[in-house]
């Protein structure tokens, strides 16, 4: 397993596809800290660290689809490049495959939201003015860190398995979002029309769990239930995942 | 032009793909209906078959994104697996490629509306009780219907030139998607803050972007100001991106 962590990270932090990604987010990020200045220097007085950093615990749900990115750097098209089979075909086992990505896809979803949450939370703190409520403003995105992670974790364990088990890539990422996004909806309309337990269901799901943090501050049992609801999600995703890519016929 | 479109339309509507989505996008139609039925039953939908057809106007919005599925269908990676290097290599011009492709995609989408639709409104005509408004809840469908297809024509050429000229599929996807959808928040936050010239321009930019005439709940029947509006922004995304898409593809080198 170690063998393949190191091969699997070689490749990944090799290619440019990683830096190029991050570039264009932290450049827009720089956009955003930009823009935010410049209403700053224009007169706007209600730009100051808590109203810019507050922004972070509103934005959870983008690191829930972050791994569509990230898991495609990882995993790469695999099946059309037809580099799966080889990997299959020498005789690494399938588990090791599957957790070695899905392990690789979690280190660099881990690394780009650091780097991504360092330069924007720095941003924030280095350009704009300071008030007494900036240790709120602090706790509360600590807060709803802790509990999105575990969600965002989640969200990559049911990307992987879209990408393991779907051929096209179009389509695995279409159903990623479907699951993390639209069954919420859609469990949202059932528990209206049909019975209020798809309601209940609908509060556990990571998008719904994740937006709703930032108003849920300094309960900390809802962090515990994210917690819980993350590390279900992710442990049921990542079972379905791996066993069905090990009944999968690999063309 | 004509042999070459008659080939995509052939590849486009054999593959398995095109049919279990508009198998899936048929169930689904399907589904729904039987929901307002089942729950018509029940008691607590008391709707006629007119509010059927204008409860589904909301989820005209979705259409945007299933239009890139249809793109999708005819576009199938092709730098992927090497075939656009064929048709060009070939010696087929690069704009009959583009368009060909282009206007088979036009016209699968359209089949795949007029399907879902059809066995929506069947369905519904068939399970659910007629009502006194059901001829102006049909106008107002077949309304925001023609208001909703230039919209859809332009995501499906935003997806198009997106996807014959970036050849990863993700960073594709992304871009067409930040497009579609993330543009209509940043104008509006930009609209809230800053100076009026701000605003004002950041507003205007906000009624060119896709998603903004179908954002709007209740529209006057016929109003002939939102055509104009859903159709000049269509027909503005699809002539720019094509026109940019192209210009692109023909100078772009395919290994």
């Amino acid at each position: 397993m170690r063998n393949y962590l190191t091969a699997e990270c070689y490749k990944t932090f090799r290619r440019k596809y990683f830096y190029i990604v991050l570039a264009v987010c932290l450049g827009l990020e720089l956009v955003l800290l930009g823009c935010c200045w410049l209403t700053l220097s224009w007169g706007n007085p209600n730009v100051t660290f808590s109203s810019t950093a507050v922004l972070v615990p509103f934005l959870l749900g983008m690191g829930l689809c972050a791994p569509l990115i990230t898991g495609d750097i990882v995993f790469s098209d695999q099946y059309k490049h037809n580099t799966l089979k080889n990997e299959v075909s020498y005789g690494v086992p399938r588990a090791r495959i599957y957790l070695g990505k899905l392990a690789v896809t979690a280190l660099v979803s881990v690394l780009a939201a650091l780097a991504m949450l360092g330069l924007y939370l720095g941003g924030c703190w280095l350009l704009f003015p300071h008030a007494a409520g900036d240790g709120q403003t602090w706790a509360l995105v600590g807060y709803c860190l802790a509990g999105a992670f575990p969600l965002w974790l989640a969200g990559l364990a049911v990307v992987n398995a879209c990408y393991f088990l779907i051929r096209s890539n179009t389509i695995a990422a279409f159903t990623g979002v479907g699951i993390l996004l639209l069954v919420s909806q859609i469990f949202q309309l059932l528990g209206l029309l049909i019975h209020p337990v798809f309601e209940v269901i609908r509060q556990f799901m990571p998008n719904v769990m994740v937006d709703s943090l930032a108003n849920m501050a300094f309960q900390w049992n809802y962090v515990g239930l994210c917690w819980l609801s993350g590390l279900v999600w992710f442990a049921a995703a990542t079972a379905i995942g791996l066993l069905a890519f090990r009944r999968k016929e690999i063309r | 032009m004509r042999a070459y479109l008659t080939a995509e339309w052939g590849k486009a509507v054999a593959r398995p793909y095109y049919r279990i989505y508009l198998a899936v996008m048929a169930a689904l139609a399907a589904a729904l209906a039987l929901i307002w039925w089942w729950t018509g039953r029940e008691g607590m939908f008391q709707g006629s078959f007119g509010e059927c057809l204008s409860l589904l106007i909301p989820f005209f919005s979705a259409g945007i994104y299933l239009a890139v599925i249809v793109a999708d269908a005819v576009f199938s990676d092709q730098y992927k697996a090497g075939t656009l290097k064929n048709e060009v290599s070939y010696g087929l011009p690069r704009v009959r490629i583009y368009l060909g492709k282009l206007l088979t995609a036009a016209a699968a989408g359209l089949l795949l509306v007029f399907l879902t639709l059809l066995a929506y409104a069947v369905l519904c005509r068939l399970f659910i009780p007629a009502g006194p408004e059901d001829w102006q809840a049909v106008q107002t469908f077949l309304f925001r219907l023609l208001a909703a297809l230039p919209l859809w024509l332009g995501a499906l050429s935003l997806t198009m030139a997106a996807m014959f000229n970036i050849a990863h599929t993700v960073p594709m996807l992304a871009v067409v998607l930040v497009c579609l959808s993330g543009l209509g928040p940043v104008f509006r936050g930009l609209a809230g803050l800053g100076p009026d010239w701000l605003s004002a321009l950041a507003e205007a930019l906000y009624r060119l972007t896709l998603t903004a005439p179908m954002d709007l709940g209740a529209v006057s029947l016929w109003d002939p100001a939102y055509l104009l509006w859903c159709w000049g922004v269509g027909l503005l995304w699809s002539a720019g991106s094509t026109a940019v898409g192209l210009a692109l593809f023909a100078r772009r080198d395919i290994h």
